[in-house]
């Protein structure tokens, strides 16, 4: 058979099927940014640390936990905001979370415009690019996170709780390099430890915590280029994830939290925020070995 | 005017079914065969000739669901009128849509390659019904729907390159899938 005769057959599936895709606007939450599910255990060794040295700024007066779990909301539509040129996306989609030491107060403004295609005027379609503007929070105030200066991570308080919002693009979805990515996260100075996890992030399969080693992965990262990916490439990466070469470095964070980037060693790509950037031999020169030896499962089939 | 209604309209042999069917439906029509077709004129006619085409099957038939089946009337005379169309005129998206199911397909149109479309329709179904809700329907505003890459990934508020991806593994695994059912492909 033929590419057509395969579109026709697919003409021909359950009308019921084809009805909720006219109508469909879900999709699944991001599998990273999944910070915080272990803020719990991280306090303490933020505790100790505390207790053993004299106390940084930092340390000392931030802490952020979840305090909700969040299931998948019933539209199914990816919680984000824009910011000052930038789209950020809800932290754990949308989970509160609890700040302890410091409360935010610098006001950075509020959530004025529904874009939710569900529920925006016009469905929402006339704010999307706004400042401003969320599918989630609207009415919400933004307020800036004491220790993220640069705003790579922004508070949203709503109805008297706090939900974390993370820079993921620009809202133009013009290029951002690697490193205005990672000077905004400010990683260097705020990761403690990176772990490996396997792709969807359930794993921990190897954990790096000695500070230099981790610094150095970090600064590798800055030599990443921006990708411009082709269809192929595309596919490549598809490919590579349900082959099991994908793999989630999860940087922990000083604050108790997280962030997430999804690396191919085999194809020499890593994203961070929404898009894929390319790595050059000499990351993996140096680092390579650290992927070496590691074993996922491929993804599920269905 | 709820389908049933119109559907009683069309037994009766009343012509106002075909009056009230492109109110509720026109629209979507359109923008199935725009999809295929891109060109304007051709669309429209595509989708006056889905109404008649409508005319003329009901009765017998008597669709479930009126959408999807006005839906697959469009998209098969717009397939149609698509193989027409000489290389210049042709709808690069569309073409790219094409392309890509060739992932699942060996192209060939050999004898033994011959098969029930409505068995492996139901078999797609099926398989269709085994995967991730969101997946399922990214999959099918591609692929019935033959919307581009760009209103998926705005319709779903994810990056294109993420509907990218997705489409590709489902693609692999309705292949994977279609051979374990035994199609030859």
């Amino acid at each position: 058979m033929n590419n057509k005769d395969l579109f026709k057959a697919i003409g021909d599936v359950d009308g019921n099927l084809v009805e909720e895709a006219n109508t469909a606007r879900r999709t699944n939450k991001k599998p990273y940014v999944r910070w915080g599910t272990i803020a719990a255990c991280l306090a303490l060794v933020v505790g100790l640390a505390i207790y053993k040295s004299p106390p940084t700024p930092e340390s000392a007066s931030l802490e952020i936990s979840k305090q909700t779990q969040v299931s998948s909301s019933p539209t199914g539509i990816r919680k984000i905001l824009n910011y000052n040129g930038y789209r950020y996306a809800f932290v754990e989609d949308g989970a509160q979370f609890k700040f302890t030491g410091l409360e935010p107060v610098q006001s950075l403004g509020t959530l004025e415009y529904d874009i939710n295609p569900e529920t925006g005027k016009n469905g929402g379609d006339n704010n999307v690019e706004k400042d401003y503007s969320s599918t989630f929070a609207v009415g919400g105030k933004l307020y800036e996170i004491p220790t993220y200066p640069f705003h790579f991570r922004i508070a949203v308080k709503y109805e008297q709780n706090y939900y974390l919002a993370e820079l993921v693009a620009k809202v133009n979805d013009s290029e951002m390099t690697a490193k205005e990515y990672l000077d905004m996260s400010n990683l260097k100075e705020r990761a403690k430890e990176i772990h490996i996890l396997n792709h969807v992030g359930n794993d921990v399969l190897k954990k790096m915590t000695d500070h230099a080693f981790v610094e150095s992965i970090i600064e590798g990262l800055y030599s990443a280029t921006n990708a411009d990916l082709t269809n192929k490439e595309y596919e490549a990466i598809g490919q590579a994830q349900s082959e099991g070469k994908s793999y989630q470095l999860q940087f922990n964070i000083k604050d108790g939290t997280q962030m997430a980037m999804y690396i191919i060693p085999e194809l020499k790509v890593v994203s961070m925020g929404d898009a894929y950037y390319q790595l050059p031999d000499a990351f993996f020169d140096q680092f390579g070995d650290i992927f070496v030896g590691l074993r996922q499962e491929a993804l599920p089939l269905y | 005017m709820n389908d049933r209604d119109i559907i009683q309209l069309y037994f009766a042999r009343n012509e106002s079914a075909v009056e009230e069917t492109s109110k509720k439906y026109k629209k979507y029509c359109t923008q199935i065969a725009r999809n295929i077709l891109s060109n304007v004129e051709d669309s429209e006619e595509c989708v006056n000739d889905t109404f008649l085409g409508a005319w003329e099957a009901i009765p017998p038939k008597s669709p479930e669901k009126l959408s999807s089946f006005l839906g697959r009337i469009t998209r098969n005379i717009a397939l149609n009128k698509y193989d027409y169309y000489k290389a210049k005129k042709r709808n690069k998206e569309f073409e790219t849509i094409l392309d890509e199911l060739n992932d699942c397909v060996s192209s060939s149109d050999n004898v033994e390659s011959q098969y029930e479309g409505e068995q492996m329709a139901e078999s797609i179904s099926e398989f269709l019904q085994s995967i991730k809700e969101d997946h399922r329907n990214i999959f099918l505003r591609r692929y019935w729907y033959s919307d581009s890459m760009t209103d998926i990934a705005s319709r779903f508020a994810i990056s294109e390159s993420k509907t990218k991806s997705i489409l590709f593994r489902i693609r692999k695994k309705l292949q994977i899938y279609l051979k374990k059912e035994g199609y030859v492909l």
